[in-house]
C-alpha cells in the first residue's frame, strides 16, 4: 500500500526528485559564490594610522610620550596571552621558566637597570647610581622601594640583600651555555642595605645588557625570606617590587595583574610618580590566532599582533580609524645550524652551504618581502649590525651562487650520493624554512631529509644537546649583540661548549675582544669586526633574515613604547584615552 | 536489574586497572619520552638529569613486579614494594591524583575547577544533537523523498564529513569578518554569575559539535524509523485512528529508541574527544585544553590521571545506556 493512503505525507505536489533537487543545489552553491565575490561588506574602509617600516625596517621610536600627557588615568588594558605559563615559578623546573621568567620580569618584578635597545644606553630603575671603578667591578646604590603586600614580606622595603640573594637564586639553576651569571659574575655582595657590589672574572663590557646583569628574567629582584623552601608559593604567586601586583590567574592563564600603588616615582634620575598610568592589565587567554584576531575586531582586547602585513591591511580596512597600527623590525631571526663535525669542518663546505642560501628569496617566499637580511647580529641592533650595503664583507656573505657552491664542494670531496638529516620543531615558522632549505640546498646537490619533531623534544634534546647534524629555528628576539655572538663562542676558560660544538680561536678572540671593550665606540668597530671574524669563517650558524612584525591597538591605547625593543612590555606609560 | 547493575560495576576497576597500566606504561617507557630530560632541558648535565629523577621518582621501578631470566632460564620474579605504579595507583584509589608536574598544584583541585566547562560543553553539545540528529531524523523518515528528505540527508553528510575544527573555526572566523563579533575570551563564568556571556561562549560550540554528533543520528533515527514505520503494528495504530503524531512519537519512535539510544552513546564519546578541540581553539580552561596542554609539556600525571577519567566516563555512559533499554522496552530483562 501506497505512503499516500496512510496520510503520512502531507503534500503531494512539488514531490522532489533526485535530478530537480541537485540542479536547486547547483543554483543554490552558484548563489554563494556570487555573493561571496561580491562580498558582503560594506566595503573598504580607509583611515588607520600605521607607521610600516620600508625594507631597512626603520621604524618611528616612540618613548612614551608622543601622545602627550595622560588626559585619563586608570582602566584596565586588555591583551591576548598565549599561552598559559605553567606556574609562577620563574626558577624551574627545566625550560619552562623562561616563559613566566620573561612574563613576571616585565611585570612584577623591578630590576636595577634596563638597557633598551635602540639607544643601548643604561636606564637606571632601582639602582640610582651606577659605579665601575675599574674593569671588573660593579657598584650600584639603590633607591627607596617597597615589595608588594603579600605574606610573608608584608609590604617591607627592598634591601641590597634581596639583589644579592635574588642573583645567587638564580645562579643556582642551570644556565644555557655560556652565561652571565655563571660564567663572568665572580661575585656579588651586599656592602650595605643599599649598595651591590658585583665582581667579574673578567672585564665584561655587555655586564649591563638585557643578556647580562640586566636580564629581564635573571636580574628579577625578590624578597629573600622566600627564595628557598618556599616552592608551593612560589609556584602559584609571585612577589616582587614591580609595577603590577599580580593579582589572580587561573592556573597560569587569564592574569590579572593591578596597579602597585607603592611602586618607586623614580627612574633614570627623573620623576615617575603616578607609573603605571593604567590600573591594571588583564590577560585573556586565547590560544586560536585566529580567535585572537576576531578578539580584537570586537574590541575585546585593546591591541594585537598580526601575523603578516595583509592581516593588518584587512583590519585596517574593517576598523579604519578605530585603530592604530606599527611594524618593527624584530629582534628574532632564522637561522640554520650545522653541527661542526666532519665534513662540515671543512671551511668550504660551509662556504658552499651559505652560497646555496637566496636570502631574498627566503624574504620573498617565506615572509612576503617583510623582513631584511640578517648577518651574525640582527639588523634591529642597529648601532651594532653591519649591513650589505656598506660591508663588503657582509656584501660577500650573503652572496648567492650555486655554481660557486657546487664547485666549492667538488673540491670539498663532498659525496653528493649522501643524505643528510635536518632537525626542527613542528612550529610552523621552523617547519616553512626546513623545506625551503631543503629546497635550496637541493639546489646545489645536496640531499636533505627533514625531520620534524615536537617543540619541546627539538629544544631540551636536539638543540640542547647538540643531537643534530644539521637544524633550523627562529631564535628569541635577544636585546643586544652580545647573546647572538656568544652563540659562535668556543668552550674555554669556563666556558661550556656551544650547540655546534664549534671553535675557532680568531672568531673567539675577536668575540671577547668586543665583550671586554668597555669604550664603546670602540666596543662598536670591535662588534663589527667580531661579525666579520665570524662571516669569514663560515661559522656553521648561518642567520637568514629577520621579520618585519606587525601590531595594533585602539586608538584610545596611548602612550605605548615602540621601536626600543622589550621595553614598550613594561607598559608604565600606557593610558587609555576613553573615559 | 540490580544485580546486573552490579556485575557491570564489578568490571569497572578491573577496566581502569588495564587501561590505567597501559597509559602507564606507553608514558613511561616509549623512547624520547623521557620526562626527566624533557623537564630539564636547558643543557642540563648528566647528573642534574639523574637529580631530576631521583626527585621525581623515575629511578624506581615501574612495577611491583619485575622478571629476570636466571643462568637456568628459569624466570625470577623480584618485588619492589615502592614501585612508580603502585605508589601512583595506591594514591589514585585513596583519592590523591598527584599534582602537576610543574605548577605542584594537587590534580583533583584542578580538576573540579575544570570539570564543569567541559560537563557544560558535552551536556549541551550532547543535547543539541539530540534533539537535532531526532528531530531531523524522524522528519526525514517521515517525509521519505521530499526536500525535506534530502536536505536533511545531505546536511547529514556534510556534518559527518567537515572536521569539528573546520568549522569551529569558520565559526570565529565568518562573524569576525562579516560583523566584527567574536565570542567573549578571557575564562569561563558560570550561568549563574553572568548566564548571557556564558551562552555566548558555550551556544556556538555546542551548535558545531552538536551538529557534528547529529550528522550520523540523523540517518540513523531515518533508518530504524523508515523500518518501523513499515510494521504491521504501525498500520493497525493508523487504522484506529490514531493521529500523525502520536503514531510516530508514541508507537514508531519508542520501538526505534533502542539502536537511537546506542548511538547516542557513541555520540557522546565522539563529542567528548570533539571537545578537545573546542576547548583549545575557543581557549575554554576546561579538561580537554588541560589535556591539551599537559601532552605539550609532558605532564604524565596529569595524562595518566585524564586517561583513567575518560575511561570511567565512557564505561559508565556505555553502563547507562544498557540499563535504558530496559527502561525504555519492558521486553527487555537483565537477569
Amino acid at each position: 500500500m501506497a505512503d499516500n493512503e496512510l496520510g503520512l505525507r502531507y503534500w503531494q505536489s512539488g514531490r522532489i526528485t533526485r535530478r530537480r533537487f541537485l540542479g536547486g543545489v547547483a543554483v543554490a552553491g552558484a548563489g554563494a559564490a556570487a555573493i561571496g565575490l561580491v562580498g558582503c561588506s560594506s566595503g573598504k574602509k580607509s583611515g588607520g594610522s600605521s607607521q610600516t617600516p620600508g625594507a631597512s625596517g626603520t621604524a618611528r621610536v616612540n618613548d612614551g610620550t608622543q601622545d602627550g600627557a595622560p588626559t585619563h588615568l586608570g582602566g584596565i588594558l586588555r591583551v591576548r596571552q598565549n599561552p598559559a605559563l605553567p606556574s609562577m615559578n620563574v626558577f624551574g623546573p627545566g625550560i619552562f621558566p623562561l616563559a613566566q621568567g620573561l612574563f613576571l620580569g616585565f611585570t612584577t618584578f623591578d630590576h636595577m637597570w634596563y638597557v633598551p635597545t635602540d639607544t643601548g644606553q643604561v636606564e637606571l630603575f632601582l639602582a640610582t647610581k651606577v659605579e665601575q671603578p675599574d674593569a671588573t667591578t660593579v657598584i650600584a646604590t639603590l633607591g627607596d622601594a617597597t615589595f608588594h603586600d603579600k605574606d610573608p614580606v608584608n609590604g617591607r622595603a627592598v634591601k641590597a640583600s634581596d639583589v644579592v640573594a635574588s642573583f645567587k637564586r638564580f645562579r643556582e639553576e642551570v644556565g644555557i651555555g655560556f652565561d652571565f651569571l655563571h660564567n663572568v659574575m665572580d661575585d656579588i655582595v651586599a656592602t650595605d642595605d643599599k649598595t651591590v657590589k658585583i665582581t667579574m672574572k673578567f672585564p665584561w663590557a655587555w655586564v649591563f645588557t638585557s643578556s647580562n646583569a640586566g636580564s629581564p628574567i635573571y636580574s628579577s629582584i625578590m624578597p629573600e625570606e622566600i627564595l628557598h623552601g618556599h616552592d608551593d608559593l612560589l609556584q602559584k604567586d609571585a612577589i616582587g617590587s614591580g609595577h603590577w601586583v599580580l593579582d589572580s590567574h587561573e592556573n597560569g592563564a587569564n592574569i590579572k595583574l593591578r596597579k602597585f600603588q607603592q611602586f618607586r616615582t623614580y627612574q633614570n634620575g627623573k620623576s615617575i610618580a603616578g607609573q603605571p598610568y593604567l590600573d591594571g592589565v588583564d590577560f585573556k587567554l586565547i590560544t586560536d590566532d585566529n580567535a585572537a584576531l576576531a578578539a580584537f575586531r570586537a574590541n575585546e582586547i585593546d591591541s594585537t599582533g598580526f601575523s603578516n602585513r595583509k592581516q593588518m591591511e584587512d583590519t585596517i580596512s574593517a576598523l579604519g580609524d578605530r585603530i592604530r597600527t606599527s611594524s618593527d623590525l624584530s629582534r628574532d631571526y632564522m637561522c640554520l645550524m650545522i653541527r661542526y663535525d666532519p665534513p662540515f669542518n671543512d671551511v668550504r663546505v660551509r662556504q658552499a652551504f651559505n652560497l646555496l642560501i637566496d636570502r631574498q628569496k627566503a624574504i620573498d617566499l617565506l615572509e612576503d618581502g617583510d623582513a631584511v637580511k640578517c648577518g651574525p647580529v640582527p639588523p634591529a641592533h642597529k648601532l651594532y649590525a653591519l649591513t650589505e650595503d656598506s660591508d663588503d664583507v657582509m656584501k660577500e656573505y650573503f652572496r648567492h651562487d650555486v655554481k660557486d657552491a657546487r664547485d666549492l664542494l667538488t673540491a670539498a670531496s663532498w659525496d653528493f650520493d649522501s643524505e643528510w638529516t635536518m632537525r626542527h620543531s613542528n612550529r610552523q615558522g621552523d617547519s616553512d624554512l626546513a623545506q625551503f632549505l631543503q629546497a635550496q640546498l637541493g639546489e646545489g646537490g645536496v640531499k636533505i631529509n627533514l625531520e620534524q619533531q615536537d617543540l619541546v623534544k627539538w629544544f631540551s634534546q636536539t638543540l640542547n644537546q647538540s643531537d643534530f647534524k644539521l637544524t633550523c629555528f627562529q631564535h628569541l628576539p635577544y636585546e643586544d649583540p652580545d647573546l647572538p655572538l656568544r652563540f659562535y663562542l668556543g668552550p674555554g676558560d669556563g666556558r661550556t661548549d656551544n650547540f655546534m660544538r664549534y671553535q675557532d680561536d680568531t672568531v673567539d678572540a675577536a668575540i671577547l675582544a668586543a665583550a671586554k671593550e668597555l669604550d664603546e665606540d670602540a666596543r662598536i668597530e670591535k662588534t663589527k669586526e667580531a661579525q666579520r671574524a665570524v662571516m669569514r669563517a663560515y661559522a656553521p650558524m648561518f642567520n637568514i633574515f629577520s621579520q618585519i612584525s606587525f601590531g595594533g591597538s585602539y586608538s584610545y591605547v596611548k602612550g605605548q613604547i615602540t621601536g626600543r625593543g622589550s621595553y614598550g612590555l613594561f607598559n608604565r606609560t600606557t593610558w587609555l584615552d576613553k573615559a | 536489574m540490580l544485580r546486573y547493575t552490579l556485575r557491570r560495576l564489578s568490571w569497572l576497576p578491573i577496566i581502569l586497572f588495564g587501561v590505567s597500566l597501559i597509559a602507564f606504561v606507553v608514558l613511561r617507557t616509549l623512547p624520547g619520552q623521557d620526562p626527566a630530560t624533557a623537564i630539564a632541558g636547558q643543557g642540563a648535565t648528566p647528573e642534574q638529569i639523574q637529580q631530576l629523577r631521583d626527585q621525581l621518582g623515575l629511578e624506581r621501578p615501574i612495577f611491583p613486579i619485575s622478571v629476570t631470566r636466571t643462568a637456568v632460564v628459569v624466570p625470577a620474579f623480584h618485588v619492589h614494594a615502592h614501585s612508580q605504579y603502585s605508589e601512583w595507583i595506591g594514591n589514585l584509589v585513596r583519592g590523591d591524583f598527584s599534582r602537576e608536574f610543574y605548577s605542584k598544584k594537587p590534580i583533583r583541585d584542578e580538576f573540579k575547577r575544570r570539570f564543569f566547562p567541559s560537563f557544560e560543553l558535552v551536556a549541551m553539545s550532547l543535547s543539541i544533537s539530540a534533539v537535532i540528529g531526532i528531530a531531523f531524523g524522524i522528519l526525514s523518515a517521515v517525509y521519505r523523498n521530499s526536500w525535506l528528505d534530502y536536505v536533511v540527508r545531505l546536511t547529514a553528510v556534510i556534518g559527518a564529513s567537515v572536521p569539528e575544527f573546520f568549522l569551529l573555526t569558520l565559526l570565529i572566523v565568518i562573524p569576525s569578518r562579516v560583523w566584527n563579533y567574536s565570542m567573549p575570551v578571557g575564562g569561563y563564568v558560570a550561568p549563574w554569575e553572568d548566564l548571557g556571556r556564558n551562552l555566548r561562549l558555550f551556544v556556538p560550540a555546542a551548535l558545531v559539535l552538536g551538529f557534528a554528533g547529529s550528522a550520523g543520528l540523523m540517518r540513523l533515527v531515518r533508518t530504524t524509523m523508515l523500518e518501523v514505520l513499515r510494521a504491521d503494528y504501525v498500520r493497525t495504530a493508523r487504522a484506529k485512528g490514531l493521529s500523525g503524531r502520536v503514531v510516530v512519537l508514541e508507537h514508531a519512535l519508542r520501538n526505534s529508541a533502542t539502536p537511537i539510544l546506542t548511538a547516542l552513546g557513541t555520540s557522546f564519546v565522539a563529542i567528548f574527544g570533539g571537545s578537545v578541540i573546542a576547548e583549545v581553539i575557543l581557549s575554554i580552561q576546561g579538561l580537554g585544553l588541560w589535556f591539551f596542554t599537559a601532552a605539550q609539556q609532558r605532564d604524565l600525571t596529569v595524562i595518566q590521571f585524564l586517561v583513567v577519567y575518560t575511561a570511567f566516563v565512557v564505561v559508565i555512559v556505555n553502563l547507562i545506556v544498557d540499563l535504558s533499554y530496559a527502561w525504555l522496552d519492558p521486553r527487555v530483562r537483565y537477569n
